[in-house]
């Protein structure tokens, strides 16, 4: 979707003459003028409805009144937006609208926000002519996490359009006729929990759709807000905090539709806006726990620092630096992160550090990888403006919901879509191309795809995702966790890269050179970004050399080291890798071969439960600090002005800092990130204090040797598919699926989560069941040469026969169980159980 | 968990022989609805799950859609349905008489089912036949001028 | 003694007319066959432009100007939606043409579809016409065999494919972007206008609506031509009309009359006059959605203008007689129902003012009437009028505000007296 200057026409409004975009509406033209038309069923996300009558206007030439919302303004217009019939007007539409709501803002969750109170007290009359008996229904629940008062709606049917138009989910439909109409969800047919029905709470603009988890939790007048960003996802969306009576009670976003369309667009997903119970749960911790005979104590933070601060010392002390292992999850800050590394470098001396849970292994051509990573992104903004998103590996709506979203309102723009994967997600739902690759080959997939980038005309397997490819000047590619949740991740991206190269050089030999091919890889962690920065520094500060013969810790080589005993102290920050690692026993080994281990997080998991010592830090809400997002957009984070009684990261470290009398480290974000800012180029003209809302789109031009040559390097490339024909004992491909509701520790210590918990299925194509003698829901067992899962058996056609999917997040039966770390692919067999 | 519907065979055909006939699926969702009910008596859960999937269409728009037509029922209905025209031409011409002996005759109100299952009394508005007023459907067929005996008897030939 | 002016209604009574070759025995298809084989479609629309015909459905727009509206060019299908959908209250022409003479509509809507460059006709009738659709499709099928419709008709290389499709029970999807909504698949709610069905209609694809008495006059207009059309009726109401009158009449039923014919010759000669030897107390001219006329606008000339300066609309011809006996606040009552029960529910004045109404009737008719309740009910339609999202809003104001205007004593004895009206029996919303 290419920009066009906008063309202009003069309209008069109110008596005044003015220039407005051609096309608008006139209720946004009105808006633009400083004059605001009141409208109920009208949303900046929404096509216009005209239903609700509030937004009539006098239209000089025209007998009736008309809506401002679906009136488009036309050169030489004269509109009147306020006189005596228009005043009558809004009196009479709300009156009508008032028939039969209850009045019953003393117990609604609503007041204080509710657009209908707001009108009726600009608009509206004060008394009420109705004497019938109102239409009465019981209330219900829209999902888990919606209620819905049918008494209140007024039908405006925003949540109806939003579920049709946007989330596509048609979660609320209208059922009967007339007065009687009613919101429903029809809950007995949904299959698939809802992934943004909590939008719907802010677009209903009464009470009629409220949240369960806050209700009667407090009123909008009492809430201390704080903005801040999400750190579930790499999108980073702009979030408020509501504290009041020292807890978190909600949270909301903090864009408005419309007008911030940066990022979010004013649109939080599910897990963003609801997975916060845990913060208040009784299952987060609160003071250290120090095992003693298997079992865990509470301790004192004294007790606890010194203890860990004595194995440090001693392992330090005595087998050197090395000895002292760190892994790091990926939703920490940037600073924390720039703390860990200066800590690691200068404190401790150990070169076994990483830093987030993603790309296991880059020692094969690091700055190409890290090349592609740190300069090949295109920010949202030049995504949404492209001619071409292409979805590769990647269920956008599942891993970054509010990307899809964003993605999907470009292709209703024009831009368009394709996809590349290997089974069918609701992802692709809006592609134009749906091509194919098969299950744990998509390295031999990509060089089938580049011959046919070649010769696109002669009718190749990929040819129409090629022509596509071909014919886009600004295309973003963008990649996901089917092909990053891999130990083949590396050859996965690299291949990527072979393809843009290959396009970019077609078009340049045509004559027609693009104007960008991006790749954007969507990892899991709101900072994954934040940790390949701070794994590689030494990239931005421009010394290749230092990149290129660097050895490099990876997660895989520091869990090796752990299991072979080469690990005294295991010190693991805000990470499940017992969970999240694609090799399970190499985790189980690692903990138990290292001879100590510190947990730091909030919660006994899986693997902090086998710690020595867990020590638990701050929640997210009560730190400060900088996020780095998929489009690498720089966020801050602002603390809720509550105290917790856990320390923050930075307060931790500097705590055992002293306690080991190896000097301390800044506690404050704004230290570090000056520090950071003072390091990194690209930063260098920010400071804390004066990164904006929604933050700042970091902008990378190559460090002064980058690779000119680039494109010949990665065209030479020759990628090592590795054996991806599955066993033939093992005759499936496993793809293990992440889901957006995975039943992490934070979504197990929120209660109402529950019912949107993944099941715990495998699912199988139906040609291949019918071949096994296997039925659906049938109990089986997934085995793989390294364990065996236990499962229910379901069947769809969406999974491409030969390969099967799984969950890869069920505590109960964790995938990782089935997978190995050197596997070329994911290789296992189903059979009854 | 995924239902699978199987609709009625003949239906199905019905369904699947007009498909070329619209530009989109959907556009069948309510003519279909209506030959349903020659199938299923009334729309259930069933049907409209089982024309969501023939259709494309989620299985609540499908409830959605139906829940809006008034010959569309959305709860179990005797094996015949009375409908007797209550709108004004028919009110000037003695419809009232008519539905009030029906109820009478019957033994059920405007809006319930006998007994047995046979027939449901419904009340309707005009169905385009005011010259013979006043009127009443039963199932497909129209019957004119009807007087509270000849109503009656109409009744005669559905079991 | 005024006798009736047979066009559409011309051949009525023929034995065996539903059949093709009986059809075609008295004339029929002899006007495709003169607009597709010795008329361009241009021709076709300026013939029926000239003749003044007008929508018969209850808009009056003219309908060789609406299909003049469609873009020739414009690539890609475009329909024509034949609006059998015939639900206002007092209206029973439409259902009459087709299962008498299907033929004719067929005939009129494939002249029309060759005029406006229409690709596809479907035949919208409402859910309730069974026997309708069952004679309708075997016309079609005849039609189809005998090269009627489909492939190359009468070899002038012009194609069109014809469907019956069927509603469910809505009053609201005979209103022309309703009834779009409907074919498309959905729950029969209007749509924004602009873009205009014209232009971006069905499917989003350029689609005419015409009614269908309005096609089925199209044959012998283009067989006798647009002069010999203009020659009945008036200047500005040119041409003929069918009337469906009901109530209390001698002999309601269907009888087709030029425009500008004085009513009381309708009422009277066509109508048998009031039944029983009564007195007229009141009638609607087109419906129930069009203010009631008294005994004193017996004279008027029944055509769009005088109608209309009378103060009510002669909308769809249906002529309702109510006589000296009727309880108007009963039948506003009835009429109030209608269009509450049948109000799509979209828009609020319409939705949330009907039922408001119907529960004022319904306390007025149980004995819990008010004085101010008159007032109300007029506040109510001034809240309605002109501001419902589609006709509809202002439909169901017409009998409202011309019962509280002409026979307010009858309300008066109601809510003075706490008068109860005994009913029968219960009016009961089945969903």
């Amino acid at each position: 979707m290419v920009e066009v200057p906008q063309k202009l026409v003069k309209i008069t409004l109110d008596g005044r003459e003015l220039s407005v975009p051609e096309g608008i509406y006139l209720l946004e033209a009105a808006r633009l003028a400083g004059i605001e038309i009141p409208a109920l069923c009208n949303h900046a996300w929404l096509q216009p409805l005209g239903a609700c009558r509030m937004c009539l206007v006098r239209i000089e030439g025209v007998d009736k009144l008309q809506t401002a919302c679906s009136t488009q303004v036309r050169d030489g217009m004269v509109v009147i937006t306020e006189s005596d019939e228009i005043k009558r007007a809004r009196e009479q539409m709300l009156e009508f609208h008032l028939l039969n709501h209850p009045l019953e803002c003393p117990v609604c969750d609503k007041g204080g926000e509710c657009l209908l109170q707001d009108l009726t007290e600009r608009h509206g009359l004060f008394t009420s002519r109705y004497v019938e008996e109102k239409l009465a229904g019981e209330d219900s629940l829209l999902n888990p996490f919606l209620r819905i008062s049918y008494k209140r709606c007024i039908m405006c049917q925003r949540c109806v359009r939003y579920c049709e138009e946007i989330s596509g989910d048609h979660l609320a439909v209208v059922r009967d006729r007339g007065a009687w109409s009613e919101i429903t969800a029809s809950r007995s047919f949904s299959e698939v929990p809802s992934r943004f029905s909590g939008n719907l709470i802010e677009l209903c603009p009464v009470g009629a759709i409220t949240s369960i988890p806050f209700r009667f939790h407090g009123r909008a007048w009492e809430l201390t807000k704080t903005r801040t960003v999400c750190n579930q996802c790499a999108v980073g969306c702009n979030v408020e905090l509501h504290t009041r009576l020292g807890k978190l009670m909600r949270i909301v976003p903090a864009s408005e539709p419309g007008v911030d369309a940066q990022l979010d667009n004013g649109h939080l997903c599910d897990r963003g806006r609801f997975a916060y119970g845990w913060v208040q749960s009784s299952e987060r911790l609160h003071r250290p726990l120090i095992k003693r005979d298997g079992e865990f104590a509470p301790a004192t933070w004294d007790e606890a620092e010194k203890l860990v601060a004595e194995k440090l010392t001693r392992a330090i002390d005595e087998y050197g630096g090395d000895a002292v292992a760190v892994l790091a999850g990926n939703s920490l800050t940037n600073e924390e992160y720039m703390a860990l590394r200066i800590i690691a470098h200068r404190h401790v001396g150990t070169t076994n550090f990483f830093l987030g849970e993603d790309l296991f292994d880059i020692s094969r051509y690091p700055l190409l990888l890290l090349h592609s990573l740190f300069f090949d992104s295109a920010s949202l903004a030049e995504t949404m403006n492209g001619d071409l998103i292409v979805l590769v590996g990647c269920d956008i709506l599942e891993e970054a919901p509010v990307l899809g979203l964003r993605l999907e309102e470009a292709v209703r723009k024009g831009t368009t879509l394709v996809s590349f994967a290997s089974y069918a997600t609701e992802s692709e739902r809006r592609a134009s191309v749906r091509a194919r690759y098969p299950a744990g080959r998509f390295v031999d997939a990509v060089e089938e795809l580049i011959v046919d980038v070649a010769s696109p005309s002669n009718d190749g397997k990929y040819a129409a995702l090629a022509r596509s490819l071909l014919a886009a000047d600004r295309v973003s590619l963008i990649y996901g966790q089917e092909l990053l949740w891999h130990p083949r991740a590396s050859e996965h991206v690299l291949a990527l890269m072979k393809l843009k190269y290959a396009v970019k050089s077609k078009r340049e030999a045509e004559g027609k050179p693009m104007s960008h091919f991006a790749l954007n890889p969507i990892f899991r962690g709101a900072n994954s970004i934040g940790a390949v920065v701070f794994n590689h520094l030494e990239l931005l500060t421009g010394r290749s050399e230092e990149i290129r013969d660097k050895v490099r810790a990876s997660m895989k080589s520091i869990l090796q080291k752990a299991a072979e005993g080469k690990v005294k102290v295991l010190y693991l920050v805000g990470i499940n890798p017992l969970m999240t690692f694609p090799d399970r026993k190499l985790v189980q080994d690692a903990v138990a071969g290292a001879d100590f281990v510190v947990a730091q997080d909030h919660f006994l998991h899986e693997t902090s439960r086998e710690a020595d010592v867990v020590l638990p830090t701050a929640p997210w809400p009560f730190k400060g600090g900088t996020f780095l997002n998929f489009e690498w957009r720089l966020q801050k984070l602002n603390p809720v002005d509550l105290v917790d009684d856990t320390p923050t990261e930075l307060e931790l470290w500097n705590r055992l800092l002293i306690a080991m009398r190896r000097g301390s480290h800044s506690t404050e974000p704004r230290s570090v990130f000056d520090e950071i800012a003072r390091v990194t180029p690209p930063l260098s003209h920010l400071t804390y204090d004066s990164i904006p809302p929604h933050g700042s789109v970091l902008d990378f031009t190559l460090p002064p040797e980058g690779l000119a040559d680039i494109g010949e390097r990665v065209a030479g490339l020759r990628l090592e598919a590795g054996r991806c024909e599955p066993r033939e004992e093992y005759p499936f491909v496993l793809l293990p699926k992440t889901y957006l509701f995975r039943n992490s520790p934070r979504l197990r210590c929120t209660s109402w989560m529950e019912p949107v918990k993944p099941p715990s299925w495998v699912q199988m194509h139906p040609a291949d069941s019918k071949r096994l003698n296997l039925e659906e829901e049938q109990p089986v067992r997934v085995e793989s040469p390294h364990g065996s899962i236990d499962l229910e058996l379901r069947l769809s056609k969406d999974i491409t026969p030969g390969s099967v999917l799984v969950n890869n997040y069920s505590p109960e039966q964790p995938v990782n169980r089935l997978l190995g770390v050197d596997d070329d692919i994911f290789a296992v067999r189903v059979v009854p159980r | 968990m995924r239902v699978r519907v199987e609709l009625h065979p003949a239906l199905k055909q019905w369904i699947e022989e007009r498909f070329a006939r619209y530009p989109s699926e959907r556009s069948l969702v309510v003519p279909a609805l209506l030959e349903a009910q020659k199938y299923y008596s009334y729309v259930s859960p069933e049907v409209e799950i089982g024309l969501a999937e023939l259709l494309g269409m989620p299985p609540q728009e499908v409830h959605s859609v139906a829940s809006f037509y008034s010959m569309l029922h959305q709860h179990p209905v005797g094996r015949h349905i009375i409908q007797v025209c209550h709108n004004v031409s028919c009110y000037l011409r003695g419809a009232e008489d008519v539905i009030a002996h029906l109820e009478e005759v019957l033994g059920i109100k405007v809006g319930e089912t006998t007994e047995d299952g046979r027939f449901t009394l419904v009340t309707v508005e005009c169905l385009a036949a005011c010259g013979q007023a006043p009127v009443m459907m039963v199932d497909e067929k129209l019957v004119e001028q009807v007087t509270p005996e000849r109503a009656e008897a109409a009744l005669a030939e559905f079991d | 003694m005024l006798q009736e002016t047979k066009v559409v209604t011309e051949l009525a009574g023929t034995e065996g007319l539903r059949r093709l070759e009986v059809y075609e025995a008295h004339g029929g298809y002899g006007a495709l066959r003169k607009a597709l084989t010795g008329m361009k479609p241009q021709e076709v629309i300026d013939e029926v432009k000239r003749s003044g015909l007008r929508g018969k459905g209850g808009a009056g727009f003219p309908a060789g100007l609406k299909w003049s509206f469609v873009p020739r060019d414009h690539p890609g299908p475009k329909y024509l939606a034949a609006n059998a959908d015939e639900g206002e209250p007092g209206t029973f022409k439409d259902r009459w043409i087709i299962e008498e003479n299907p033929h004719l509509l067929i005939e009129g809507s494939i002249i029309a579809s060759y005029a406006a460059g229409i690709d596809h006709a479907y035949v919208y009738t409402r859910g309730e016409f069974f026997t309708a659709r069952r004679v309708l499709l075997g016309a079609i099928k005849e039609a189809y065999a005998r090269g009627y419709l489909g492939e190359n008709i009468l070899g002038s290389g012009y194609a069109l494919e014809m469907t019956v499709h069927s509603g469910a029970g809505s009053y609201e999807c005979g209103e022309e972007t309703a009834l779009l909504t409907s074919l498309e698949g959905g729950r029969g709610h209007p749509k924004l206008k602009p873009p205009f069905p014209a232009t971006h209609g069905a499917w989003g694809r350029p689609t005419v609506i015409n009614n269908v008495e309005t096609l089925a006059t199209v044959p012998s207009i283009i067989n006798r031509g647009a002069d010999w059309y203009r020659s009945f009726g008036t200047e500005k109401s040119p041409g003929v009309k069918m009337v469906s009158i009901s109530g209390h009449v001698e002999k309601p039923g269907n009888y087709e009359i030029p425009l500008g014919t004085p009513v009381r010759m309708i009422l009277d000669d066509l109508g048998g006059g009031v039944w029983k030897g009564r007195e007229l107390k009141a009638f609607a001219p087109g419906g129930s959605s069009t203010p009631l006329l008294l005994p004193g606008n017996l004279d008027t000339p029944y055509d769009y203008e005088s109608i209309a300066e009378a103060g009510s609309m002669l909308g769809s011809g249906g002529i309702i007689v109510f006589d000296e006996t009727t309880d108007m606040v009963r039948v506003a009552e009835i009429l109030t129902r209608f269009y509450a029960w049948e109000s799509c529910g979209k828009c609020t004045p319409c939705r949330e003012g009907t039922r408001w109404m119907l529960q004022i009737y319904e306390r007025i008719l149980n004995g819990g009437g008010r004085m101010e309740d008159l007032d109300l009910l007029l506040d109510i339609c001034e809240g309605i009028d002109s501001k419902s999202f589609c006709p509809f809003g202002d439909a169901a104001l017409g009998i409202v505000r011309s019962t509280i205007q002409h026979f307010r004593a009858e309300y008066e004895n109601y809510i003075r007296k706490h008068k109860v009206y005994k009913r029968k029996f219960m009016p009961v919303r089945h969903h």
